[in-house]
């Protein structure tokens, strides 16, 4: 498969009066193209952050301090403010948890998404071909009377009509990655059940690579192809949503897949012990050694650097050195 | 044994105010960043020192008169020179930061008092009783403070007592507002809730709940008012309305040398300043808290 | 009136509409009819789950049941007394057998109090205990929901979300109530986190001999805590039964979506497909009829007419819709 986007031993941090938060440290995986790669972990694993650092978006007092993240053979940490805008633009969209934050709220739906659609095509905003679009995109996202819809204000939107407004604007450019962070996590869940399926479908028909970065296991399982699982600022799991279920190598991946409940379960729900580490004075090598069963000496002095165990499936821990 | 629960106990201690003097760090961090705050801070630190020891840093009575040294100029044995009566302006702005400083604390304590105890009972119980203490709070704000500070001093008669009465009655609407915004929002939080569903009355939860949540908000605001204050007990002092003479209240002072200002300027120009400067100081200090205080900024 | 020793809670046509105003002068009145005429029963030491989605009603029956709501029609009935007709007096003593959780341990815990101080916040309120013993009682009390005695003298700020939500419970449980409304206790809480808090409730459940009420949208959940399960859609209850009844044979179409819009955790589990249409009416102007009709695949005319009663299916298993048999 051909890679879109590969991330490298990306580190990204955060000042604070406590001291530094190492909420990135070392990140590495891939996107492939037309891949469809679900990103998870619990909070504070960093999995927002990576989004915002390929994407640029970390403003003061956070800091991107190493690393790569090429995408199409440019590194986008290296270009300028102007080129990353470009890239912004037009070949990486983001669509984020709360879509009535990211709408402005004074001005019309129309407008904002004709607005896009004439940045995109390069037409101006009140011709007839970017308002025929607009009722078009309107469609492709599943809103039904887009006539009325345009004369909206985002106040009068439910949370799930305001998220399809946000997946049209963002595909609007026919964008190369389409990155989500947690975009159904406040709707519920009959329609983060239609949310996921439109994106699927529509990223699908236009062979764009999507990113949904999410907390929800089950979200995973059920919509992505590959899976980059997250663990206090490193990637602990990367592999194939089938082969990771099935037969998960890192302890923490075992772990979390046990302790979510599923319909049908019988007896206690297994655990992991301990708490997520504080990330301005993370444990030493492993960040997950304190609460693995399973940790050896070195697992404490020695970060466990991620190696391809099968064609496709990585992991990070010294258990399979 | 016995010593081992002590030292348990203030281990105790120390780990119970662990959470606090996390908190006063990073204040302390915020407050280091911002260089206005810093000199606000100093300035009132300055201010409130002079007030402590005014007695030995004033090298005459603010009172005495002594007609042979009136208005005399600025020279080394008068700093900032004498008035008509021969007083030493120096040693009166001295002793007039203690005047200030007092009235502060009266009016903050009164006027705060007064106001978060309406506001709260106005936001927790809302309804009539919310009705009823607004409306009042409303007709207080429709008139210009210091006109309406004006009519209470005349009313009462001028002295430094009723300056501050009339002071408190017109700045407690300020907290009645602020604290009623507050209980309104703490009323509706789930700790409050989790309150009722165990029963506690609502007195217990006013008072042990409610109103300590309030404080705080209230408190910075009483900050970013005192230089207000201040102006406002100058303003009445000015137009004879406050501390009657010879009290040396720096507004009063200010008034005393409106006469000889195009000659002897020195009468009003050093209170003049001193007001500024400690106006400045406060509003400077107000607005650091204000910011190091906002949720936005402290993570 | 006959005393039913198994039943802890009941509810009869429960009513709450709140006000909304509207118009300029703020004087058009409507009312978002969050619960609109809801009956069940809660036995004792059992766990019943309210499922729905956001604007059904689940949580504000859940407050109504402990009063904090008052009901605008209907009544509550805790262990034979009802609720709605009792002094302050007696409903404070009663207050001592019920007791909530709150979904978020962020804003549940007073942010300014030791913990010490809010677990044992109930003993002061309804005993005169010394403070030597409501200290002890704290700390057996923290110890049984996992928490040890250094945790007393901290700040809520300290903890984590799950460590939080511990302390939550050990306040529900410190006066030893029959009843509690754990309302979403572990949506707010990290997967791994949530299997503990989870672990720990069904602990106490059985140690304690527990009723609980258990709030939520999330049906993985519910299937792991729950003795029978009530389907909320619009301030209605749509269906109700014992939980195998609900998961293995839904009847009403709202509980099949609802079913099959969770994301099962795993990618080898073929189910069937079901994408529910279109979205959430607004509960101040709710469809006439059977309120799911705008979303349901099998709506005939009947439908968008008459309001379906709950009927019932076969033992303690009941469903609103006119048309279970057929589908």
């Amino acid at each position: 498969m051909e890679k879109l986007l590969s991330v490298r031993n990306l580190r990204t941090i955060f000042h604070t009066y406590r001291g530094v938060v190492k909420a990135l440290n070392g990140v590495s995986f891939d996107v492939y193209k037309k891949d469809f790669l679900g990103v998870v972990g619990e909070t504070g694993c960093g999995k927002s952050v990576t989004s915002l650092s390929i994407m640029r978006l970390i403003e003061d007092p956070g800091e991107i301090v190493d690393g790569s993240v090429v995408f199409e053979g440019r590194d986008l940490l290296k270009l300028s403010e102007e080129e990353m805008q470009k890239v912004r633009a037009k070949e990486i969209s983001m669509i984020f948890q709360e879509p009535k934050m990211a709408l402005n709220p004074v001005l019309k739906v129309g407008y904002q998404i004709a607005e896009a659609v004439s940045t995109a095509e390069d037409l101006p905003i009140k011709s007839k071909e970017v308002q025929e679009k607009v009722y078009e995109i309107l469609k492709a996202v599943g809103l039904p009377d887009p006539e009325s819809m345009v004369e909206k204000y985002p106040h009068e939107l439910s949370g799930g009509m305001a998220q399809r407004i946000m997946i049209a604007m963002g595909l609007v450019t026919k964008p190369k990655l389409l990155i989500a962070d947690e975009p159904t996590s406040a709707l519920d869940v009959t329609i983060q059940a239609q949310i996921l399926h439109l994106i699927k479908e529509l990223v699908s028909e236009m062979g764009t690579s999507a990113m949904i970065i999410t907390h929800n296991l089950g979200v995973v399982a059920e919509y992505c192809e590959r899976v980059v699982i997250m663990y206090a600022g490193n990637v602990a799991e990367i592999g194939n949503v089938k082969t990771i279920f099935k037969e998960p190598l890192h302890p923490y991946t075992k772990g979390l897949i046990k302790a979510v409940p599923v319909i049908g379960t019988k007896g206690k729900l297994q655990t992991i012990r301990g708490i997520v580490p504080d990330l301005v004075n993370p444990p030493s090598g492993c960040r997950f050694h304190p609460r693995c069963d399973h940790a050896l000496d070195i697992c404490s002095k020695e970060l466990p650097p991620i190696k391809e165990v099968e064609p496709g499936h990585f992991v990070a821990c010294h258990l399979y050195d | 044994m016995k010593q081992d629960t002590l030292s348990m106990k203030w281990k105790n201690f120390i780990e119970s105010r662990k959470p606090l003097i996390d908190d006063w760090k990073h204040t302390a961090y915020l407050w280091r960043k911002s260089k206005l705050t810093m000199i606000g801070s100093f300035v009132v630190l300055f201010f409130i020192i002079i007030a402590i020891f005014a007695p030995y840093i004033a090298p005459y009575d603010p009172i005495a008169q002594d007609l042979s040294q009136r208005l005399q100029p600025p020279s080394s044995k008068h700093l900032f020179g004498t008035d008509q009566f021969g007083r030493d302006i120096f040693s009166r702005v001295i002793y007039g930061s203690r005047i200030a400083i007092w009235i502060i604390i009266l009016v903050s304590i009164i006027s705060g008092g007064i106001g978060t105890l309406i506001g709260v009972f106005a936001g927790y119980f809302g309804g009539i009783v919310d009705e009823v203490l607004m409306r009042i709070t409303d007709m207080f704000l429709a008139f210009p403070s210091l006109v309406l500070a004006m009519a209470f001093a005349a009313a009462m008669g001028p002295s430094l007592t009723n300056t501050i009465i009339a002071i408190s009655l017109v700045y407690w609407t300020v907290y009645a507002r602020l604290a009623r915004a507050e209980a309104l929002r703490i009323k509706n939080t789930e700790y409050i809730e989790a309150e009722r569903a165990m029963g506690a009355s609502n007195f217990r939860i006013i008072f042990l709940h409610v109103l300590p949540m309030c404080i705080s908000p209230v408190l910075v605001q009483l900050t970013l008012r005192m230089g207000t204050i201040i102006l406002t007990a100058a303003g009445l002092g000015f137009l004879g309305l406050g501390a009657q003479p010879p009290t040396p209240e720096w507004g009063a002072m200010v008034s005393d040398g409106r006469n000889y200002l195009v000659d002897q300027w020195w009468i009003s120009t050093f209170p003049g300043i001193a007001i500024a400067i400690v106006v400045l100081g406060f509003n400077l200090l107000g607005d650091g808290i204000r910011d190091m205080l906002d949720p936005r900024l402290r993570r | 009136m006959a005393v039913n020793n198994d039943v802890l809670v009941k509810i009869n046509s429960l009513k709450k509409y709140f006000p909304v105003r509207s118009g300029i002068f703020l004087r058009a009145k409507k009312y978002v009819r969050a619960v609109d005429n809801v009956s069940f029963t809660i036995k004792k030491n059992e766990t019943l789950a309210l499922v729905g989605e956001s604007g059904c009603g689940k949580t504000t029956i859940g407050r109504t049941i402990l009063h904090l709501l008052e009901p605008t029609d209907g009544e509550v009935i805790f262990d034979n007394k009802n609720l709605t007709k009792i002094s302050k007096d007696e409903l404070k003593e009663l207050r001592k057998g019920m007791q909530i959780v709150f979904q978020n341990p962020y804003t549940s815990l007073h942010p300014r109090k030791l913990v010490k101080d809010i677990v044992g916040e109930p003993l002061k309120i309804h005993t005169d205990f010394s403070s030597v013993e409501i200290l002890r009682r704290v700390k057996e009390t923290l110890e049984n929901v996992g928490l040890r005695e250094e945790h007393m003298y901290r700040y809520p700020h300290e903890f984590s979300g799950g460590q939080r939500q511990r302390i939550a419970v050990a306040r529900a449980i410190i006066l030893r109530p029959k009843f509690i409304v754990l309302d979403e206790p572990t949506s707010a809480l990290d997967v791994s986190v949530q299997a503990r808090i989870l672990n720990l409730l069904n602990k106490l459940k059985e140690e304690l001999s527990l009723t609980y009420l258990f709030i939520t949208h999330d049906l993985a959940v519910v299937d792991y805590m729950a003795d029978r399960v009530a389907v909320m859609y619009l301030g209605k209850v749509v269906e109700i039964g014992k939980k195998d009844d609900i998961f293995k044979r839904p009847a009403h179409p709202y509980t099949r979506v609802l079913e099959a819009a969770i994301p099962i955790p795993d990618p080898f589990f073929k189910k069937e497909r079901i994408l529910p249409k279109g979205e959430v009416p607004n509960p101040v102007n709710p469809p006439k009829g059977c309120r799911f009709h705008t979303r349901c695949d099998y709506a005939v005319d009947k439908c968008k007419e008459l309001e379906p009663q709950l009927e019932k299916v076969d033992d303690e298993h009941y469903v609103a819709c006119h048309r279970w048999k057929e589908i």
